[in-house]
Formats: structure tokens, C-alpha cells, sequence
């Protein structure tokens, strides 16, 4: 275990209460892909900024090894160890700044490097995410979406994190792209000995990387398992839904508005009286289980 | 007629000499959902653009785009207007940005009909036909919503509606179910195919998504760096892909399979 959330909660209060995240128990282990996967407002991207601090939860703990992140003195902690690569690349680099300055920002400028030193330790480190060194002194926009991409987790790297979350890395880029992007984050992984938490709504990419998958809906986690385990039988409606639409065969989806109990309720062909309540736990086996009454 | 539409040695130059499009020649046939395959900047969307003629004013056009046998590129704009947005119809990516925030759907709708329809009587009875074509349940509390108030998947359904109500002999979509999720855009999918089925509706359907078009297309044009590499059935784009970039992208795709 690097990582690990206790009954994590983080509520929204607008007009209504949003419980964008409602009490998530994640793990994530050393040297793994852990995967978070779901749809739009599910929460996985709340749950990210929860990891690195952005936003206090109003319940539950975080912790990087034996340390609890959620309390504002280990901060450093969060800083020095968990990197994040957003998906859109363009958005998560300075557009006036070179590239060079924005790897300057991110490392050197912290250690107080002299600018000849923090050029070719840059150069290094852009060779090590495949792009030409020449790059240094060029603008984002006059890169391509794979370039900027791999800048992007160069910048995420450099602070040689044991953590780095994926949000969505590879969902702007072209699917050639997209591969190759996979190619270099599974080959970082064995150099710099990175766990990684891959957020994505593409089962079928995760496939490609992760080991362990959480599947996320309505603020909770529905199911989780190995990532061949869910492949070859899922058990939660929502995640075989999910797994139909990923190969286009899901038609059309009824809602039944209905509200209380299981996240999924709304939606579920197959809920019943007992859904109302909370569902219980169910255990596969050690490392796969999931929520519901069936 | 077999066709309904005929692009004949189209080419597209900006003025910087950067040649969008290049020697491109493909008919559509009547009744087909045709493929338009291509990664970031290879010239898809010019190419959606050059049909109805909505390419930048600096943009050099040369060639010449046959809808129903009428030359595209030689119509006046007030004649070009008659085409666009009724008989040749768009869907394009972001549901969001192609509606008014302030107006409700209801108030949209029928604003959009008065521009289109000749007989003005119509116009309720055509706003719910469409909508019910675009397989919306709820439609009372759709049209009394504001964007912000519905759903990516719903007001992608609603921009699919508009596209239908002026019955359209083509439509073109751009890239409609790329910011959707998985579920939704299996559903937009589904929708796409029965409203070629039950309504003959003629579909170029622009996508970065080949797995997508494997499901959806009769047919697949790829284009790569502004020129069509090639078009065929999709089995035959898949199964025995004959130019290389072609096989490089089926490659790519049944890697993630």
C-alpha cells in the first residue's frame, strides 16, 4: 500500500447537497495502475483533488504510507510525493512561457539550480518521454498534442514523485497518439518506480494499463477488482452497463426516478424493493467485490 | 440517381499556401451513413465546411460539389441559404455551445422553425415530431429547459432534433458523440443508425473514432494530411485495407481491442 483513502467524503452544499464524494475507501499499492473509472460527475475527478489537497474533505483521511495527508501540517508531503497529468495538455502549461521555464518552475527553481545545469538536466529528461531536446526553447502552442502531453509528464516527473495521477491523459490525443502515450507512461513506471492512479472513462484503454480497477458512480465505488476479473465477469449492473456500451451495444437506458438507497437505483433494470436501503457488501473473492443486493 | 452527393477534384488552399484539402473525389449515396475517418488536423472539418460552403473567405477553393446535381461552389449566398441548415443539415461536437444560454429550449426551437419552415402553422406540431424522431420521453420538461439545466447526452439529443425538423435529405455530423460518455454516446450511436433506417436519412458522419465508425458506417473515407487515402465498405477497411496509413490506423485500433 503507498496509498489509501478511509471513508473519504467530500459534499458540495448549493442548492442542494452534492455528495460528489460519499465515502471512498481507495487503495492504491505500490508500483501498480490502479484505475478509477467512471463517467462525467461520478467524482473521480474530485476524489484527484482531494488526494493532492486542493480540497479538504468534509469526512474520512487520507494516507501516503503512514502518514495523514489530510492534516494540513503534511502538505510537504502531498507536494514532494504526488504529481498529477491533467487531459488537456495545452491547459496545464503556461502559453507565454518556453518549455523550458515551465520544467524551471517546476524543478530548478526549488533547488536553486544555475540555468546551464537546469538545461541539460531538462534535456535529460526530455529524451527519457521521447522528445527531441530541441523543444526546450519552444511555446506550447507550437508543439503538437503528444508533445505538449509528454512535456507535461516530464513536469510531473522531475520532482521524482512516487505517486503520479492520470486524469484522463490521453483522452484529447488521436488513438496513435493516445498508444504511444500509454507506451511511455508503462515504461516510466519500471524506470522511475512510479504507482500510478489512471482516472479514465475508457474501459477498454484501462485495459491497456491498470492491474486494479475501481469502478465509481454517484460519489461511491461500486465495484472493484483485478482488471481481468471485471473484464470476464462483472457483477454490479452499473459496471456491466458500462462494459456493453463499450462496445456499442448498449441501445437505450431507462430512467426509473426513484431516489434513496443504492447510487444506481435510478437506472438499474433489475432493482427492487430492498435497493431502497443501502446495498451490501459482496466479496468475489479477496481482491474482487461490489455493492448490490443481487 | 444513386448519389446525393459528388465531390469532384476539391481542393482547399489557405493563404498562407497550406493546402487543407487536396485532390479529393468521392460521391454519397443516397441512404448511406459514410465514414469520414482522419486524425487531429488531417482536414476533416474543412472538408464538412467546403459543402456547404462555409470555408473562411480567404480560403481558395477549386473543384467543384454536386448536391442532388446542383453545383455547390457556383450557387449565390441567398440561394446557398436555402440549402443550408434545411436540406443539408449539422451536428456538430459541443452540445453546449451551439445553443443560446438565455432562451429555454422551447423558445430556440421555435425561433430556429420560423427561419426555416414556409408554413408557420406547423411549427409546434414539427418541433414535437422531431423531437419524438430523436427518441426524447420527457419532452414537456425538455422544452421548458435551459441548456445549463439538461444533460451533455440530452442537448445532444435536442441538437440531433433541430438537425431532423427540416427534413433534411443530408446531414452532417461533426464529431457528435466525442464529448459524451461511454453510455450516452452508445445510445447517440444507436439513434444515429435508426434514423438512417426508419427515415432514410443520408449521414456523413465525421469522426477520430474508428471503432465507432466500424460500428456505425456503410462505408469509410480515410483522410490523411488533406488528401483521401482511400474509401470502401468497412468490412473491406478493416479486413483488407489497401493504402498503408489505412492499415497504420487499423492497426492502432485493433491494438486497443
Amino acid at each position: 500500500m503507498i496509498l489509501k483513502t478511509e471513508n473519504l467524503k467530500k459534499y458540495f452544499f448549493k442548492k442542494e447537497t452534492i455528495k460528489a464524494v460519499d465515502g471512498v475507501n481507495l487503495l492504491i499499492k505500490k508500483n501498480r495502475v490502479t484505475a478509477l473509472v467512471g463517467e462525467s460527475g461520478c467524482g473521480k475527478t474530485t476524489l484527484a483533488k482531494l488526494i493532492l489537497g486542493f480540497y479538504k474533505p468534509c469526512e474520512g483521511r487520507i494516507f501516503f504510507k503512514n502518514i495523514e495527508i489530510t492534516n494540513p501540517k503534511n502538505e510537504k508531503v502531498i507536494r514532494d510525493n504526488i504529481q498529477i497529468v491533467f487531459q488537456n495538455p495545452y491547459n496545464s502549461l503556461d502559453p507565454y512561457k518556453t518549455i523550458f521555464f515551465s520544467l524551471w518552475e517546476a524543478r530548478a527553481k526549488v533547488e536553486k539550480l544555475k540555468k546551464r545545469e537546469a538545461e541539460d538536466f531538462f534535456k535529460e529528461y526530455l529524451k527519457k518521454v521521447g522528445i527531441e531536446e530541441n523543444i526546450l526553447f519552444r511555446f506550447p502552442h507550437q508543439l503538437s498534442g503528444g508533445q505538449v502531453q509528454r512535456v507535461s509528464i516530464a513536469r510531473a516527473i522531475i520532482r521524482n514523485p512516487q505517486i503520479l495521477i492520470l486524469d484522463e491523459p490521453t483522452s484529447f490525443l488521436d488513438i496513435t497518439t493516445a498508444l504511444k502515450i500509454l507506451d511511455l507512461l508503462k515504461e516510466l513506471k519500471e524506470n522511475f518506480s512510479l504507482s500510478y492512479l489512471f482516472i479514465s472513462h475508457n474501459l477498454k484503454l484501462v485495459k491497456k494499463i491498470a492491474d486494479y480497477v475501481f469502478i465509481m458512480f454517484g460519489g461511491k465505488i461500486i465495484e472493484a477488482g483485478p482488471i481481468h476479473q471485471i473484464f470476464n465477469k462483472a457483477f454490479h449492473p452499473y459496471t456491466k452497463l458500462l462494459l456493453e456500451a463499450a462496445d456499442y451495444k448498449l441501445e437505450e437506458i431507462t430512467s426509473f426516478k426513484r431516489e434513496g438507497g443504492c447510487v444506481f437505483r435510478k437506472y438499474c433494470p433489475y432493482q427492487e424493493e430492498k435497493c431502497k436501503y443501502p446495498p451490501p457488501l459482496k466479496k468475489v473473492d479477496d481482491k474482487h467485490f461490489y455493492y448490490c443486493i443481487r | 440517381m444513386r448519389e446525393i452527393l459528388r465531390i469532384e477534384n476539391l481542393e482547399v488552399e489557405y493563404e498562407n499556401k497550406v493546402k487543407a484539402l487536396e485532390n479529393i473525389s468521392f460521391d454519397v449515396y443516397k441512404g448511406e451513413i459514410l465514414g469520414v475517418v482522419g486524425e487531429s488536423g488531417s482536414g476533416k472539418t474543412t472538408l464538412a465546411l467546403s459543402i456547404v460552403n462555409l470555408l473562411p473567405e480567404v480560403a481558395i477553393k477549386k473543384g467543384n460539389i454536386f448536391f442532388e446535381n446542383i453545383n455547390i461552389f457556383s450557387l449565390k449566398e441567398n440561394e446557398l441559404n436555402k440549402l443550408r441548415g434545411k436540406k443539408i443539415n449539422f451536428i456538430f461536437q459541443s452540445p453546449y455551445d451551439s445553443f443560446d444560454p438565455l432562451q429555454t429550449m422551447a423558445n430556440q426551437f421555435r425561433e430556429y422553425l420560423k427561419e426555416k419552415l414556409e408554413d408557420k402553422s406547423i411549427i409546434e406540431k414539427v418541433i414535437y415530431d422531431s423531437l419524438k424522431k430523436a427518441r426524447i420521453d420527457n419532452i414537456e420538461e425538455i422544452l421548458g429547459s435551459y441548456p445549463h439545466q439538461l444533460s451533455g447526452g440530452q442537448l445532444q439529443r435536442v441538437s440531433i432534433a433541430f438537425a431532423i425538423s427540416t427534413s433534411p435529405s443530408l446531414l452532417i455530423a461533426d464529431e457528435p458523440t466525442s464529448n459524451l460518455d461511454v453510455t450516452v454516446e452508445s445510445q447517440i450511436a444507436h439513434l444515429f443508425l435508426k434514423l438512417k433506417k426508419f427515415f432514410g436519412l443520408t449521414i456523413i458522419f465525421i469522426t477520430h473514432n474508428l471503432e465507432l465508425a466500424k460500428f456505425l458506417c456503410d462505408r469509410i473515407a480515410v483522410i490523411y494530411q488533406g488528401r483521401l487515402v482511400e474509401i470502401a465498405q468497412v468490412e473491406e477497411i478493416f479486413n483488407n485495407p489497401k493504402n498503408s496509413y489505412t492499415e497504420f490506423l487499423v492497426d492502432s485500433f485493433k491494438r486497443v481491442e
